[in-house]
């Protein structure tokens, strides 16, 4: 696992939020890389905890939030460790984050140059430099008049437009990693596409490593070398992309892509149950009362996450009972 | 675009600000010499060149010849005189005049002036002034005075000899002189302003001249560089604050800011004089209040037996206790006792609260009646004589109702005589009975003073006495007509009130006389 | 030059407002009981003087042609004289205003001051006992009575410590100034109390927005973060509030002005209201009017320029 093409390594990591006296154990010991222009996607249900995770990664998280266990390491910096001006140093120069609705993450009232100038801190830059560098970004994610554009305000922008300034604005800090936290889920189909292409085409030009989080497989599926799947804080499963989708090796993770939509008539399969609470988590698996392979081991202990394959692992005591399912989507 | 314009926008506004912050800066550098009220209030070295005075109000009108209100009236001796004028005991005495003769049928009246005096801008005193000064007094239209002047048939001398002609044998001839409109003022002064004074001032002898008025925050007094008394006045500067609020004005009084205060109210009298370096001056006055029964508004405050019956049921001295804090006197008739030929021979009231319902009931009203007393709203003194009427006469079972109105309206429903109950106001301007018994007698203009009472007996009276030139003749009519309105219950005072001043203690040679007039001449304030 | 045709439109818009409360106030104010003239010549006044003075005034004619001579010397510029004072009443509003201006300058100075910084240190520290502390005060503020405030501050300062006047303003500019100084806190006490709480609440919800955490996500400074991204949206709804108190505040505080026998508007207003002095009551009206209009005018553009998703329409 340590590589040195890791830009980024997370062990064990633990996140839990304390609200009215509950502890709410949001993350469980989740631990991943991202190696330089890679993209990996976290993929899962709300509240599953992976956003929570991406913005542990930037110390983002909610004043009642803590870490109880866990280390964050990015090109060798420890980032739990950090000061509050080794945080803002890290912060937007070496990760940046885009969010899911561009309209109400930029600062209304001002202007998109405004706000994509607090990026050139501590560049050292001359004005006619700043703006240079200003409408190369706007152009870069396909904004066209872009002079004219940075002066305006970002409700002055339509919405695809908007994704792309957002972008732009987190491009200007030249991050190593990006982490997009629903990038396309606010956006309808067609521009969906063009933004998950403009992600595609600036990592491999800037060779940039991408943190994508979701619920959509499709988007995975067109951005992602390696995915992990989570559930109720937990990875469940994680592997490179096709070998998940075709491969599947973690009931959850069977339930998610049985649960698209394949263009045939009837009804629309879903996984039965709820996801539980993170308060009160289930004795054993944390999937156990919806899962379809549930034994009595899996209603006592937590299923560690075993190898299954080349760089595939899966939490589930009977995931090699998954193969036979193997490139059986279930019909009907 | 948008920020251009949010920077004209704030420039205008801030500009307008500063510009019209400018106030009115007509203090002339030589002036700020002498110290200001807004000094660090602690009565700095400068100080002893001004005396500061605090009042209630500002005064209206400078024009002694339109001049009404008190606040105008007690000023005018300070720059304007005349005559004669009246001491701090309120007894004429001669002031620009020395002497003078009078004819044996009384019409001429020759005066011998002071010789050399000078208006103070440096004017000699001419002829042509006093004829200026009494056509005006006479003739002004809308003058209040004007029946002050009109026995005056004409005005004749050179600049040492004043011979006044008049119409009539007038006993009052001499207290009418010594009022401010037959103070000398300067012509070419008043021709140099404009048909009228309106916002500016006359030219006189007094002590002091106005330098300065800002209407509703001062009048600048300076001392008269031409004044005929050698060495007075004492005092550079006297300047009149308006502080219209009383606690402002007493804590200016406390904090140095202000060497005099008038007007202080009676129940804060005691907490003044408490402070250290303060003292409150009690000033005699001829300023009484009255009980006003009207008995056109209720019928049964137009019968003398009912009026005569309230009186029994009204406890004088408690009111002057309560409202006055004892700052004050009974009179037993509608002239102050500082006024000449008050009689003191009427009898005193009485307080009895069982024969006043007798009296009632014996005049109609066994269960006594309802009574509504209107008072000017604001005016505290008044709110509380209301109370102290309303909880006195309910022993003897009259109900008072009392009702608050703001000054217009007041007025104009008295004037209508829709009031039935109400507090009369007087202070005298001269040393003579002829001013308020004039007022009272005259039914057309005052409708009695606002009681709906005439007495043709009281009129024959009063005919006889502005004829009468002996002395003691004169008092013993007016001594009857005192009478007779006190059999009738015409005008029965609240109280004469003695007027307190607040002073700190560094003033001495400050007074006014019971006509309110200030004599400043002689104040000093040591520092 | 969207603005230009803007500014024109709200100017035009004045035209109609400022003549009708006009006419109204002018015939409001006559129709009331009261004469002016036996207000000004007193109790004694005999009967000819009134009417003398009422020919004077004007008074002897109707409702309606007192209004046309009004107006036409409206037009000329001539707001008439003050009947109780015998002055212009443009001079006596000139000098009226300049005094009720500097009081609200001063006094928006130390509210800005005020409440800006407690209203956000409240805000960033919801919760706290500083916040809790904060709050009690802008509501003390709010609920306690000026001219308590006043007395108590005249009390301690003017009385006791001599640090500053007692009453009056003064007559050079240093001892205007002077003078404001506690009046002008008596009456930010109660405004900020206002913006306190609004700044307050503005500035929680701010905090909790997407992006306030997008903008720290780029690493920058708590500083600028606390300026340009809390603190500049947080003032918009709190400057068109302290906008709307500016308009209050110029007609003039006649508890303010009583207490500190400042010679301002309102003691103007209701004094001139009390002697039924027609003129004045008409130009103080009429400036209230023209001023609380353009104040309104001031502050839709401010508020179009401080947040540009709004247009001037």
């Amino acid at each position: 696992m340590k590589d040195n093409n890791n830009i980024l390594e997370v062990e064990n990591l633990c996140i839990h939020f304390s609200t009215n006296g509950y502890e709410v154990r949001a993350v469980n010991n989740v631990s991943f890389e991202v190696k330089r222009g890679e993209a990996l996607g976290f993929v899962g249900e709300s509240g599953c905890g992976k956003s929570t995770t991406g913005r542990a990664l930037i110390r983002l998280l909610a004043k009642n939030a803590s870490i109880p266990n866990g280390k964050i390491t990015f090109e060798g910096k420890d980032i739990l460790a950090m000061n509050k001006k080794e945080l803002r140093d890290y912060r937007g120069n070496d990760v940046g984050m885009i969010f899911q609705e561009p309209m109400t993450a930029l600062n209304p009232v001002l202007t998109i140059r405004t706000q994509m100038y607090e990026q050139f801190r501590g560049k050292n830059m001359t004005k006619e430099e700043k703006n240079k560098r200003a409408v190369e970004l706007l152009s870069l994610v396909g904004i066209p008049s872009p002079e004219k554009r940075l002066d305006e305000y970002i409700h002055q922008f339509s919405g695809g437009m908007r994704q792309r300034a957002m972008i732009a604005i987190v491009l200007a800090g030249e991050p190593k990693l990006l982490i997009a936290d629903e990038p396309t889920t606010a956006l309808d189909v067609t521009i969906q596409d063009q933004i998950i292409k403009l992600i595609n085409s600036i990592r491999s030009e800037l060779d940039m490593g991408v943190l994508l989080i979701t619920h959509d497989l499709g988007v995975i599926a067109q951005m992602c070398d390696r995915v992990a799947v989570m559930y109720a804080g937990y990875f469940v499963e994680h592997a490179d992309t096709y070998t998940l989708l075709s491969n599947p090796m973690h009931p959850y993770t069977k339930g998610l892509i049985d649960a698209i939509p394949n263009g045939k008539k009837g009804v629309l399969k879903s996984i039965p149950g709820n996801t539980p609470s993170l308060i009160n988590l289930p004795e054993g698996c944390p999937f156990h009362p919806r899962c379809f392979m549930c034994q009595e081991i899996c209603t006592k202990k937590i299923p560690d996450m075993v190898k299954v394959g080349e760089n595939h692992y899966s939490r589930c005591h009977f995931a090699e009972k998954m193969s036979q399912y193997a490139g059986v989507i279930d019909a009907d | 675009m948008k920020k251009h314009i949010a920077c004209c926008l704030a420039s205008i506004v801030i500009l307008s600000l500063i510009t019209g912050c400018g106030g009115n800066n007509t203090a002339d550098p030589k002036d700020s010499s002498a110290a200001t009220e807004a000094d660090s209030g602690n009565g700095s070295a400068e100080a002893a060149d001004t005396i500061l005075i605090g009042r209630q109000k500002d005064p209206t009108d400078l024009d002694p010849t339109s001049g009404n209100d008190y606040e105008s009236t007690r000023m005018y001796h300070s720059i304007i005189e005349g005559l004669v004028t009246v001491d701090e005991n309120g007894e004429l005495i001669p002031d620009l005049a020395k002497e003078w003769e009078i004819s044996d049928d009384g019409l001429v009246w020759t005066f011998h002036l002071i010789p050399g005096l000078k208006f103070s801008d440096g004017t000699d005193v001419t002829i042509d002034d006093w004829k200026f000064t009494f056509d005006r007094a006479k003739n002004t239209e809308e003058s209040y005075w004007k029946y002050t002047a009109e026995n005056i048939v004409s005005v004749e001398g050179d600049n040492e000899t004043l011979t006044i002609t008049l119409e009539n044998e007038n006993p009052a001839t001499l207290a009418y002189l010594s009022l401010f409109n037959m103070g000398v003022q300067s012509k070419a002064h008043f021709e140099e302003i404009g048909s009228t004074y309106d916002d500016g001032w006359p030219v006189g002898c007094g002590a002091y001249y106005v330098d300065e008025w800002k209407h509703d925050e001062y009048v600048n007094l300076k001392a008269n560089p031409y004044y005929y008394k050698e060495g007075y006045p004492k005092t550079e500067n006297v300047k009149f604050v308006t502080v219209p609020d009383d606690s402002s004005r007493t804590m200016m009084l406390q904090s140095g800011e202000l060497d005099i205060a008038t007007d202080i109210p009676y129940s804060s009298a005691e907490t003044v004089d408490a402070v250290d370096g303060i003292s409150i001056v009690a000033y005699p006055s001829t300023n009484c209040r009255y009980i006003v029964m009207n008995g056109a508004a209720n019928e049964a405050l137009a019968k003398t037996e009912v009026r005569q019956a309230l009186m029994l049921g009204t406890d004088f001295q408690q009111i002057i206790d309560m409202s006055l804090y004892g700052y004050g006197q009974i009179t037993k008739s509608y002239l102050s006792p500082m006024q000449n030929s008050y009689n003191d021979d009427l009898p005193d009231w009485e307080y009895d609260t069982e024969k006043a319902k007798e009296a009632l009931a014996a005049a109609g009203y066994p269960n006594g009646f309802d009574v509504t007393m209107t008072v000017a709203s604001g005016n505290a003194l008044f709110e509380q004589l209301g109370t102290l009427l309303q909880d006195q006469w309910s022993k003897i079972g009259v109900k008072v109702n009392i009702e608050s109105l703001d000054i217009a309206a007041l007025r104009d429903k008295q004037y209508n005589m829709e009031l039935e109950l109400l507090v009369g106001s007087w202070t005298d301007d001269m040393p003579d009975p002829s001013q308020l018994t004039q007022y009272i007698l005259d039914y057309d203009n005052s409708y009695g003073f606002y009681t709906n009472w005439k007495s043709e007996e009281a009129n024959e009276l009063f005919a006889q006495a502005s004829k009468e030139m002996d002395d003691t003749k004169r008092e013993a009519l007016y001594k009857e007509i005192q009478k007779i309105c006190r059999d009738e219950v015409v005008l029965p005072a609240f109280f004469n009130a003695d007027e307190i001043v607040g002073q700190s203690d560094k003033i001495t040679g400050f007074s006014q006389t019971p006509y309110g007039t200030y004599f400043l001449d002689e104040a000093v304030k040591t520092k | 030059m969207d603005v230009l045709n803007y500014l024109i439109k709200r100017i035009l818009q004045m035209i109609p407002v400022f003549l009708i409360s006009t006419i109204i106030v002018f015939v409001l104010i006559r129709l009331i009981p009261g004469d002016p003239a036996r207000v000004l010549l007193g109790e004694r006044a005999t009967q000819e003087a009134i009417e003398a003075l009422h020919v004077k005034m004007g008074l002897d004619k109707s409702i309606f042609e007192q209004f046309i001579i009004f107006f036409r010397n409206l037009l000329k510029l001539d707001f008439g004289t003050s009947l109780a004072k015998k002055v212009p009443v443009s001079e006596l509003l000139k000098s009226r205003l300049s005094c009720t201006a500097l009081l609200t300058f001063v006094t928006v100075m130390i509210t800005v001051i005020i409440s800006f910084i407690f209203g956000y240190i409240a805000g960033m520290k919801k919760g706290s006992v500083a916040d809790a502390i904060i709050r009690f005060f802008a509501l003390f503020g709010l609920s306690a009575p000026q001219f308590w405030i006043g007395l108590v501050l005249l009390d301690i300062f003017a009385l006791k410590m001599h640090l500053l006047p007692v009453s009056g303003w003064g007559s050079t500019p240093v001892e205007h100034l002077k003078s404001m100084i506690l009046p002008g806190i008596t009456g930010a006490v109660y405004v900020s109390g206002i913006l306190i709480r609004n700044l307050r609440s503005n500035v929680i919800d701010i905090s909790r927005a997407d992006y306030v955490d997008f903008a720290e996500s780029k690493g920058i400074s708590p500083i600028r973060l606390s300026l340009f991204h809390v603190i500049r949206n947080a003032l918009i709804p709190a400057t068109t509030l302290l906008s709307l108190r500016i308009a209050v505040m110029m007609s003039g505080s006649v508890v303010l002005e009583k207490v500190f026998n400042l010679p301002g508007l309102g003691a103007l207003l209701v004094d001139a209201i009390t002697a039924r002095d027609y003129a004045v009551v008409q130009g103080v009206v009429m400036m209230f009017v023209i001023l609380v209009m353009l104040i309104n005018l001031i502050t839709d553009i401010l508020y179009s320029i401080l947040d540009p998703r709004v247009k001037l329409q």
